[in-house]
């Protein structure tokens, strides 16, 4: 066997050798480092406009300035993609200059970095090239989280649509997230409240791509998430937490800031805020207690002063009940709130409370008894008009939060606030649903059309109703997890 | 194999053992082929009745000196004399080397797919046990954080509650708190100063752990060299860490033998950490680096011994007594999201345990009892109220609730757990032997908490919990075609009976499980000649749920699932073992197939989670390693495993609506990894006999996904990133072989480390460790 100092050599002549060749090839790429375009003073110069963005599938108007030593005898136009026309080529032709007036159209299905080439000939017969940069960004018009995994390694993906008029959907073209999060909009960006300490709030905004990506965060610290979300409008919207801190917040959505907070800790310890809705000037905010109390409770805040005004409760239901995907207060056309409560771990049954138009107290004569009226505890309340309201109605409470995979025990139904009477499944032969530990929601998409998420054993899909037909119909299969939220953008 | 023979026509050895001194040496273990048969005397002499005729090895054995071999041949009726004169060993390092290679080379040997990880040669090192399991080919440890902090092992793909761990064979959460505080708080209460080996059973796991590993075992064999000597080691580190040790052993000529070991362990934790945010007036984060506040670890055992040794009547009779101490802040959330600025878990330990050994009890027979109490109290520790930033700074307060649960805890359990273990070791012919083991454990727990009771407004954890465990199992073993195949069958049956509570609608109630569970394994052993063996196993292993899965655990929000079903596994495990003269190669192949898998279906708070049997699971795999060893003073070791994780469950196992996830890889668990370390030993460089020791090693993981590598945008896909770690250190002993110096630097590039998402280990430490050791004393 050779002595160890015989391969430390050649290790070390070919460490050389490596050095050699890496420092010869370097000094060999120097020298193609210069390749500076060449100008011709002489050539007409074009001044390009500064990146322009526009939406897939329209149109828009820019202009190029243009210089001619000469005078111009040609004019052209060219996109990478979509098309482009000069609108004035016949003004600039036989000028030495001015502005080039470009209109840009664009089909739906482009997007991304595209560029528009203007090409200017003078009658000396030289051309100058010059490109518009214009970010054309995918139509989205809805956005869309879908939660997919299996076990116990699941979380949301989020995408946007330029329509709805697919029959399936996948998670391929998403943006993965962190954690399970609900969304919520302000009609141009997507809100994401994330469950997991500590509550984190997330703006996501669509690239030209179309592609969800982070662009803000709020974060609560100390709290352990976000438990429910009321959007204003693109300037205001408030924020409760939960996990020991009693405390409401106003933020910005538009700049993403935290304006003003709301103490609620007069409103008691150990309460899970469900959800929300605000109405002139006051914050509703359902209080759960989880049975404990025996009474359904609302905190009722003071947006004039942001302070927590009074707690109000009736004991005819309790348990308010709410998830980040699924809403529990309603107001309908005349103004009225209505409170759907669970009875949940109080033996009391599911009902519906209601604060009537200008007042923050309940109406002692309304009590829509759920239970009595469907034969079932109840989850979730969506109003779309006097005679299109729904809630899930639960046949099997021992699997309310879906620790039996197998079998989904909600129903979607549909109820009547003002008569107080249950109108039946919505439809028949829809499947069950995991409601309360997976999905409930409805959004109206058209003035005829309301789409709700169905996840269950067999399928993931968005149904659709009919509001004038009454008909429901399934409008798109999921095939990569459930739907836990559909909101539109502008 | 030598046997006494049971026929008067047997013959005697007999003889005298001197020291180099010509003074006669007393307490010296005589073995022939490797069987313990007799000690010397008070006056140095011994005899050996009853040996059959034939060829043996006679090896005599004393601590403190090096071992001597002699081949005899005994003929019919005829009486030998072997005398032995043995040289003193300057340390027991060459001594323990001896026999500590000895028994990992019988165990290398066995039909069983094992990994053995002699403690000996690290102990100049800065390495704890979380690290050296790392090292072995197959598994996979995941740290989050630094010392002390969670830990999940990995072998061969199944992890957490699927492996399970052993100290000197008794399940290590009889001992410590493994089920409180997790593996990583219980592997920094052993230290690699305090350990002989890991044996790390990979396939089939042998009857004498009676436990219900699922996916393999770890077994920690603890120090017990029965030579006179001190060993005495201290290490500071970066981060304010210290660790030290002493462990001494006096054995008096009479047999007794008295034993001392302690440990202390210290660490600051304030590594810095990356990228974690502080959050303005406006809700906004801002990105920082900050060292680590509230991240402090302590922990300290004591333990000691008497016993007796190589009597007639006992080859060791030996009744310790341990007392352990840990204080541990918890830093941050699952996620490395939310830090924390005063939570903390405590536990203190009190073991008391009786042994008894004793091989030919009766002909053939060989005996092992161990006896043990074992209380285990723990405390965790969330009152306050404040919310603390990354800068550790008090930035509000809380309505209600601390840092980390709802209702605050001042949590303290006290455990009491009685085992009893016996094992027997029955030699039916030459040729096979038939192995017992049983293991019956009683635990009971129960608990206070004032201030939980406050917010609840009644103490639950004052309801008690009990468990009754029964383990037992026999192996049968088989040596054929003269002895080139190695047979071992073995049945075994786990009964496990538990009582605790469940708190529905504010009411606590009593809930039992009642559960028996069988397994089956089968291993070969074919060696071909004396440079290659082949293995094979098959195991039909079982994890029974434990106590938090089936009765749940008030203070995790996690209720109780009776009807859970034990986790299943059909493993298959292939191996081939070639040793040249200067290398060795060692490839492994296995594949598992594992049904009813336990997971945490999660809710939010306050409603409770619940365990429920979901996925189901295939891992094929093949790991290797080799071994270099080109010239005296250089070793080159390399090692690589990769594992193909797979769901193979349909949908209604997989708790979706499709069968998307059959086939796909399981996400966040490693599926390429390995490690390699080169070493350099010279010795007497600068003086006679000193020896100088530097090595360098790298440990690697290939990125992996944290969520399923089928759902998303891949490009956008979050990962745990790819992980190159090396660590290097040189170390000098001198002074007659007695004391060592080293410095060692881990993590020495300075890289960002994770093995969970977001969560940050360590970046470049240095380490400083003196070690003492003295013998004859």
């Amino acid at each position: 066997m050779k002595k160890p100092f015989f391969y430390l050599q050649q290790i070390r002549n070919a460490i050389l050798l490596i050095v050699l060749v890496t420092v010869a090839t370097a000094i060999g790429s120097c020298s193609d480092d210069d390749d500076s375009p060449v100008v011709d003073p002489d050539a007409p110069t074009i001044i390009a406009p500064d990146m322009q963005t526009m939406k897939g599938g329209e149109a828009i108007n820019f202009s190029f300035s243009v210089t001619a030593p000469g005078t111009i005898s040609a004019v052209q136009i060219t996109a990478t993609a979509g098309t482009a026309s000069v609108t004035n080529q016949g003004d600039l032709i036989g000028t030495n200059g001015g502005q080039a007036q470009i209109n840009y159209v664009t089909t739906g299905d482009i997007s991304g970095s595209q560029s528009v080439t203007l090409t200017i000939e003078d009658e000396q017969g030289k051309s100058t090239s010059e490109n518009a940069q214009i970010e054309v960004f995918a139509p989205v018009s809805y956005g869309m989280a879908i939660v997919s995994g299996a076990g116990d390694v699941t979380t949301t993906f989020l995408q946007g649509l330029p329509d709805l008029e697919i029959t399936e959907i996948d998670n391929s073209n998403s943006t993965e997230l962190a954690q399970f999060a609900a969304i919520y909009t302000d009609g141009n960006a997507l809100l994401t409240a994330g469950f997991g300490a500590p509550a984190t709030m997330g703006k996501y905004v669509f690239n030209s791509a179309g592609e969800a990506g982070l662009d803000q965060e709020i974060i609560v610290p100390g709290s352990n998430s976000f438990s429910s979300v009321e959007v204003v409008d693109q300037n205001r919207a408030y924020a409760t937490v939960g996990g020991g801190i009693s405390r409401a917040v106003e933020f910005n959505p538009s700049d993403m800031r935290i304006t003003n907070e709301i103490d609620l800790s007069d409103a008691g310890d150990g309460l899970f805020y469900s959800d929300m809705i605000v109405r002139d000037n006051n914050l509703f905010i359902a209080l759960n207690d989880f049975g404990a109390s025996g009474e359904a409770k609302v905190a009722v805040v003071d947006l004039q002063t942001n302070t927590l005004e009074k707690v109000i409760t009736d004991d005819r239901t309790a348990t308010l009940f709410g998830t980040l995907t699924t809403a529990i207060i309603v107001e309908d056309s005349n103004g009225d709130l209505y409170f759907q409560g669970s009875g949940l771990f109080s033996g009391k049954p599911s009902g519906i409370l209601k604060i009537n138009a200008g007042e923050t107290d309940f109406d002692t004569n309304y009590f829509f008894d759920l239970t009595a009226a469907t034969g079932s505890s109840c989850f979730g309340l969506y109003y779309f008009g006097d005679n299109e309201t729904f809630t899930t109605i639960s046949e099997n409470d021992d699997n309310w939060f879906g620790f039996d995979g197998d079998n989904p025990s909600f129903r979607y139904r549909k109820i009547n606030l003002a008569g107080m009477s249950d109108g039946g499944d919505l439809n028949a032969v829809l499947p069950n649903t995991f409601a309360a530990s997976r999905t409930m929601f409805m959004v109206q998409t058209s003035e005829d059309e309301i789409l709700f998420p169905i996840a269950g054993t067999d399928e993931d899909a968005l149904y659709s109703y009919t509001i004038s037909s009454g008909v429901v119909a399934k409008k798109i299969t999921s095939s990569s997890g459930y739907v836990s939220g559909l909101v539109p953008l502008d | 194999m030598a046997m006494q023979s049971v026929c008067g026509q047997a013959g005697v050895i007999s003889g005298k053992i001197t020291a180099d001194d010509g003074s006669m040496v007393q307490g010296v273990l005589l073995r022939l082929d490797g069987r313990n048969i007799a000690v010397s005397s008070a006056d140095g002499f011994y005899e050996i009745k009853n040996v059959e005729s034939g060829s043996f090895l006679l090896s005599a054995s004393g601590l403190g000196y090096v071992t001597v071999e002699k081949s005899v041949t005994m003929t019919v009726g005829n009486h030998l004399t072997v005398d032995f004169q043995l040289i003193a060993s300057t340390t027991d390092l060459k001594e323990v080397t001896v026999t500590g290679e000895s028994e990992a080379m019988v165990l290398k040997n066995s039909t069983a797919s094992v990994s053995v990880i002699e403690a000996k040669p690290y102990y100049n090192r800065s390495i704890n046990a979380q690290d050296l399991l790392n090292t072995v080919s197959g598994v996979q440890v995941r740290q989050s954080g630094g010392v002390g902090n969670n830990t999940d092992i990995s072998i061969q793909g199944l992890s957490g509650r699927q492996v399970k761990l052993f100290v000197d064979g008794i399940p290590m959460d009889f001992l410590l708190p493994v089920e409180e505080l997790g593996t990583g708080a219980s592997l920094a209460m052993l230290p690699v100063n305090l350990m002989e080996r890991m044996e790390v059973y990979k396939g089939a796991v042998p009857v004498t752990l009676g436990a219900d590993a699922l996916g393999g075992a770890i077994n920690i064999i603890t120090r017990h060299s029965y030579g006179d000597y001190l060993e005495v080691s201290a290490e500071h580190s970066s981060f304010n860490t210290w660790r030290t040790t002493l462990s001494t052993r006096k054995t008096f000529t009479s047999g007794i033998t008295l034993g001392l070991s302690a440990f202390y362990t210290s660490s600051d934790n304030d590594y810095t950490v990356d990228d974690v945010n502080v959050i303005n007036e406006f809700g906004n984060p801002e990105s920082i680096s900050a060292p680590k506040f509230h991240d402090y670890f302590r922990s300290y055992l004591v333990k000691a011994d008497i016993g007796v040794i190589n009597k007639v009547w006992a080859d060791r009779l030996s009744l310790s007594f341990s007392y352990g101490d840990l204080y541990d802040e918890i830093q941050h959330n699952f996620e490395m999201r939310q830090p924390y600025g005063q939570a903390l878990n405590l536990a203190t330990t009190f073991n008391t345990a009786l042994q008894y050994e004793k091989q030919n009890i009766t002909n053939k027979l060989d005996l092992n009892l161990y006896l043990g109490h074992n209380r285990i109290e723990t405390g965790f520790i969330d009152t306050t109220r404040n919310i603390y930033n990354w800068r550790g700074n008090i930035i509000g307060q809380k309505s209600y609730g601390g840092e980390i649960t709802t209702s605050q805890n001042n949590l303290r359990l006290k455990g009491d757990n009685i085992t009893g273990r016996i094992n027997l070791n029955y030699r039916i012919t030459p040729k096979s032997r038939l192995i017992f083991n049983g293991v019956a454990s009683y635990f009971s727990r129960s608990g206070r908490d004032p201030v939980a009771a406050e917010y609840y407004g009644e103490d639950y954890f004052q309801n008690p919990v009990y468990i009754n465990k029964l383990v037992g199992g026999i192996g049968f073993e088989q040596e054929l075609f003269d002895g080139k195949v190695t047979s071992h069958t073995a049945i075994k049956g786990y009964q496990y009976n538990s009582e605790g509570f469940i708190i529905e609608n504010g009411e606590s109630n009593t809930i039992e499980q009642d559960r028996f569970q069988p397994g089956v394994s089968q291993s070969l052993k074919w060696k071909l000649n004396d440079r290659l063996l082949t293995k094979a196993s098959y195991e039909y292993a079982t994890r029974m749920p434990d106590r938090i899965e089936t009765l749940g655990d008030f203070s995790a929000a996690i209720n109780a699932n009776p009807g859970l079903k034990p986790e299943t596994s059909h493993n298959i495990n292939l191996g081939v073992l070639y040793r040249g003269n200067n290398w060795s190669i060692e490839t492994n192949g296995f594949f598992r197939k594992v049904e009813d898998i336990i997971i945490l279906q999660a809710v939010p708070p306050p409603v409770l989670s619940k365990y429920e049997n979901l996925l189901k699971a295939s891992i094929a795999g093949v790991e290797g390693e080799v071994i270099w060893h080109p010239w005296r003073w250089l070793t080159i070791r390399a090692n690589a495993t990769y594992q193909d994780l797979r769901n193979r469950s349909d949908k209604a196992n997989a708790g979706v609506s499709s069968d998307r996830y059959y086939g796909a890889r399981l996400p966040n668990r490693p599926y390429f990894f390995g490690n390699g370390e080169i070493q350099f030993e010279r010795s007497s460089i600068i003086r006679s006999g000193d020896q100088f020791h530097a090595w360098w090693s790298v440990a690697y993981v290939e990125e992996f996904f944290r969520y399923w590598e089928i759902d998303g945008r891949r490009e956008d896909k979050l990962t745990i990133p790819d992980q190159w770690l090396n660590h290097v250190g040189v170390a000098y002993t001198g002074w007659r072989e007695r004391l060592t110096l080293s410095l060692e630097s881990q993590n020495i590039f300075d890289v960002n480390a994770f093995d969970n998402f977001r969560v940050q280990k360590p970046g470049r430490s240095w380490h400083l460790k003196l070690r003492l050791f003295i013998t004859k004393f």
